[in-house]
């Protein structure tokens, strides 16, 4: 991450301004959390399907719609939380080590910071997206490769919205994306045959 | 006890269950009754349906038809019905990563049932106290089988389901569990239900059995009304063979055999072996031993099933 930072701050080009340096940082960001995501949905939801383990989990006197939402929100909240962390880490470093890095990008002032909040905000929506969307295709497939390229996908449909400045379209696929996950959950998680 | 009251007769009854995958039968119209505080056996050839029903019962897969109804209630293996079973469905499935305890331990608190004693009991019951801190990855088909055995019992289940939970045990292994099984019937009442391929264990444990063959359980019976229904033969031993066969011609018997080490065997079950035995003893013959022999388990299954 700490790479990427210097190679876009690098470039004066690419990051005339704050703002610009912001939004390629958390577009490296969210592509870092989907595969990230990506991998811990594997862990969490698709290797319980593969090592059989969920013979064990619905066997449980627990509702099962209960319980594999609690692994969706473990998946969720853990993105969320290392996502924070690495945005605010990521953008000490940007104002720190930006002056020392051939910037032309002035003083960090508040309407930056209002500017990284924002798309920052952006990004987590993004990213929990297109999470619940492959957690959608974990509960429906059950298998890693399945997983592996909805994440990649994913990637692509991020960086065009990033790009493209359409981030607004995540909120429509992201009901549709709590919608599928609502289904996928009730009509495919305790599908085990 | 059912809802309206009546006694309860039954822990579980499956009526006309059928399962298909793709264009084949799994489980076809299979009506199965489980009497309560029983040890029922359900035996079959591999791909007979045992697993798949099992299934079935737990609520693990959804039957295409049929329901099955358990504890009395008739929408099956619900909430409050899991929390009263325990079962091993197919393979000791672990999250290998953890140690034996630490798996028990989250069993035990997906059922909130969290009790060190207890679970201290039960690694002693399949004796893997010495190896309940080592990693599930480590142990052997056996320790696993037995963990998931102990995982089973843990929560003192009413009901105990068992896909083939002897098959990869040794002889004291087996020895122990069916010790284990017959204790936790006889004195917590648990209903169990257990399949395995080890016909000679089943004739040990189970007082029920049902035999499954290409989907369809084909009978369901006591073990007494097998052994009933199965005496097979009278077997004697007597000092002098060639007397004792015209002691029988004499009274009209002539379905009998004579074997090399001195036996004869006698099919004409009309007569019970006092009958014979008074004959021969009347008849001056030293007899030195008779019986009736009934059929094993083993040979009534493949009678059944039609196989060698």
């Amino acid at each position: 991450m700490f790479a990427t930072i210097s190679l876009f701050a690098s470039a004066q080009e690419s990051a005339a301004g704050y703002a610009e340096a912001i939004k390629m940082i958390n577009a490296a960001i969210t592509d870092c959390y989907l595969i990230f995501s990506g991998m811990l949905i594997t862990r969490v939801i698709v290797e319980e399907y593969l090592k059989k383990t969920v013979t064990i989990l619905l066997t449980y006197s627990v509702s099962r719609y209960r319980l594999m939402a609690a692994k969706v929100l473990f998946v969720l909240g853990m993105t969320i939380c290392l996502m924070s962390v690495t945005g605010l880490v990521s953008l000490v470093y940007l104002v720190a080590a930006g002056p020392y890095m051939k910037l032309s990008l002035g003083v960090f002032g508040e309407a930056d910071f209002m500017c990284w909040l924002v798309q920052f905000g952006w990004s987590v929506i993004l990213t929990v997206t297109f999470t619940l969307m492959s957690m959608s295709v974990a509960f429906i497939k059950k298998t890693s490769q399945s997983v592996f390229v909805s994440s990649l996908l994913a990637i692509i449909i991020v960086q065009i919205l990033i790009s493209q400045d359409i981030q607004g379209f995540s909120l429509v696929f992201g009901l549709i994306s709590i919608v599928l996950t609502g289904i996928s959950i009730k009509k495919y998680a305790d599908k085990i045959e | 006890m059912f809802p309206g009251g009546g006694k309860m007769e039954y822990c579980v009854v499956g009526r006309g269950l059928c399962k298909s995958y793709a264009s084949k039968k799994v489980l076809d119209n299979v009506d199965i009754h489980v009497p309560i505080n029983h040890i029922y056996g359900l035996i079959g050839p591999n791909g007979a349906g045992k697993s798949t029903l099992l299934k079935c019962i737990m609520n693990l897969i959804r039957v295409d038809g049929g329901n099955v109804q358990v504890f009395g209630n008739p929408a099956g293996m619900g909430k409050h019905e899991l929390n009263r079973t325990g079962s091993l469905i197919e393979s000791p499935y672990f999250y290998d990563d953890l140690t034996g305890m630490e798996n028990l331990l989250v069993h035990s608190r997906y059922m909130g049932c969290y009790d060190k004693k207890r679970l201290d009991e039960v690694l002693d019951e399949v004796d893997l106290t010495k190896d309940a801190g080592k990693k599930v990855a480590g142990y052997s088909m056996g320790m696993r089988q037995r963990l998931a055995i102990a995982r089973a019992i843990l929560i003192k289940p009413e009901l105990l389901i068992l896909d083939e939970p002897i098959n990869a045990l040794d002889p004291e292994g087996i020895r122990k569990m069916r010790e284990l099984f017959i204790r936790l019937n006889v004195e917590l009442g648990t209903t169990i239900i257990i399949s395995s391929h080890i016909l000679s264990e089943m004739d040990f444990l189970a007082g029920d059995i049902g035999i499954m063959r290409d989907g369809r359980l084909i009978k369901e019976k006591t073990m007494k009304e097998i052994h009933q229904e199965n005496k097979e033969k009278i077997v004697a031993k007597v000092d002098d063979l060639s007397k004792a066969v015209v002691v029988l011609e004499e009274r009209g018997i002539k379905n009998y055999k004579i074997l090399d080490d001195g036996q004869i065997q006698i099919f004409d079950l009309t007569h019970d072996t006092s009958y014979y035995a008074e004959l021969f003893v009347q008849s001056r013959l030293k007899l030195y031993q008779i019986d009736i022999v009934k059929k094993t388990l083993e040979e009534y299954f493949f009678e059944t099933v039609g196989g060698n």
